[in-house]
């Protein structure tokens, strides 16, 4: 329950600056506008998952990454490392509190990019499932990286050479199945593919994730 | 001393594999002359993989004992790997040409073995991104247990994409006689012993280089 203590104070202090979500909202709104405007019609019933992944994944970085920035910046990361609370309880919260931050964008992205994309889509619910589900994988990935940065001389520019590749195959198999969603298809086994994913990973974050807090 | 027998032992044996795979064998029915770059193709692939798993159990080794050995031989076996994963997608590619008709037809291993040369350059690009020692080991050890866990999930993945893509060709088909796997097999020992010797190589240099930093800070 302690995860959820620090994902309340992120959220407090989010909602009370705002510097984070209106960024993330704008961003995804202008790379959405923007995409629409210079491609055909034609062209984006088949590239839509693609473009709508992107969204997620840079705007994902950008903001993911800040998580732990922001406590260094602040110094109060050493606050949270001397609390009474295990390391895991620490990464948990963050990734509860970028899980809000990217399903509120997603929320409000999956709807305009149907209308500003002009796309039939068959199955919506199930497309809003692989979203919910690709999007919980990155933001697990985006979480335990951001950690990385921290101590680095690039900060910006490391998140995206390390979470890309790493992220590789998830990217692969959430376009399939955003894909197939939208032409209204099975997509059990990309499901499960995701799944997998996404308990392997968490695995490795949470063995892990007390050494990489250590100093 | 150690060094050097291993060196002469891989020499002996990549000799005499190459020897065997480029001037012994005859050509093969279907793809002629130029099957013969499967016989490096194939054993620097496998080299490289194990040099990844080799690289997973000296990084969580390091992560449960601190030692800075264990994080030496960890870096340096991934340098290796990716340097034989490079030359491994560099001598697919021309193999493919002939055999497939195209440098690069996103066949599933194919675009395996290209996404974990990314993984691990990326690995090698959080190492110089970070200065303390101590914190670079620790750190990258712990993107090494997360690089080698992508690199199935990659495959699995670019099998998926592939199921999409009917007409491409997934698998090589190609079986090898008697003659040809006993000249596979001296190449694979070859590597083996090139990859064992570099690995001691690049470790000890870099143990010298951390001893020579410290003696620096301290004297």
């Amino acid at each position: 329950m302690k995860c959820l203590a620090i994902a309340k104070k992120d959220l407090l202090l989010e909602l009370r600056s705002k510097n984070m979500i209106n960024f993330m909202i704008l961003f995804s709104l202008v790379t959405l506008v923007l995409f629409s405007y210079t491609m055909s019609f034609a062209d984006l019933q088949s590239i839509a998952p693609s473009l709508l992944w992107f969204i997620f994944i840079f705007v994902g970085m950008l903001g993911l990454s800040r998580a732990f920035i922001r406590e260094k910046e602040l110094g109060t990361l050493d606050g949270l490392k001397i609390a009474p609370i295990q390391a895991n309880s620490i990464l948990i919260g963050k990734i509860i509190f970028n899980l809000i931050l990217i399903y509120a964008i997603q929320i409000i992205i999956f709807p305009l990019s149907i209308i500003f994309f002009d796309i039939s889509v068959k199955n919506p619910f199930i497309a809003f499932l692989v979203l919910t589900l690709g999007n919980f994988g990155f933001v697990v990935i985006g979480s335990m990286f951001s950690i990385f940065i921290i101590n680095a001389k690039v900060k910006e520019l490391l998140i995206p050479v390390l979470f890309l590749p790493i992220a590789t195959p998830l990217l692969i198999v959430s376009t399939i199945a955003l894909k197939k969603s939208f032409e209204g298809l099975v997509i059990s086994n990309e499901i499960i593919l995701i799944a997998t994913y996404i308990i392997i990973m968490s695995t490795i974050a949470m063995l892990t994730f007390d050494y990489a807090l250590e100093e | 001393m150690r060094n050097r027998i291993i060196y002469a032992l891989s020499y002996i044996f990549l000799l005499t594999g190459s020897y065997l795979s480029l001037l012994v064998l005859k050509p093969e029915k279907t793809l002629g002359e130029v099957y013969r770059i499967f016989f490096f193709h194939f054993p620097l692939a496998i080299v490289s993989y194990l040099a990844f798993a080799v690289s997973l159990v000296l990084s969580i080794a390091y992560l449960r004992s601190k030692k800075m050995r264990f994080d030496d031989l960890a870096s340096s076996s991934i340098e290796i790997g990716l340097l034989f994963c490079v030359l491994a997608t560099i001598t697919g590619a021309i193999f493919s040409k002939q055999a497939w008709g195209a440098y690069w037809s996103w066949d599933p291993r194919q675009t395996t073995t290209l996404i974990v040369c990314f993984i691990y350059a990326s690995y090698l690009a959080l190492r110089s991104a970070i200065e303390d020692r101590e914190t670079k080991a620790r750190l990258s050890a712990i993107f090494g247990i997360f690089a080698f866990f992508s690199v199935p999930l990659s495959y699995l993945s670019t099998r998926l994409w592939f199921s999409l893509h009917p007409t491409m060709i997934t698998s090589k088909g190609m079986k090898l006689e008697k003659d040809m796997q006993i000249a596979l097999l001296v190449m694979v020992i070859g590597m083996l012993f090139l990859y064992v010797g570099l690995l001691s190589l690049s470790s000890r240099i870099k143990k010298l280089e951390r001893e020579g930093k410290t003696f620096y800070t301290k004297s």
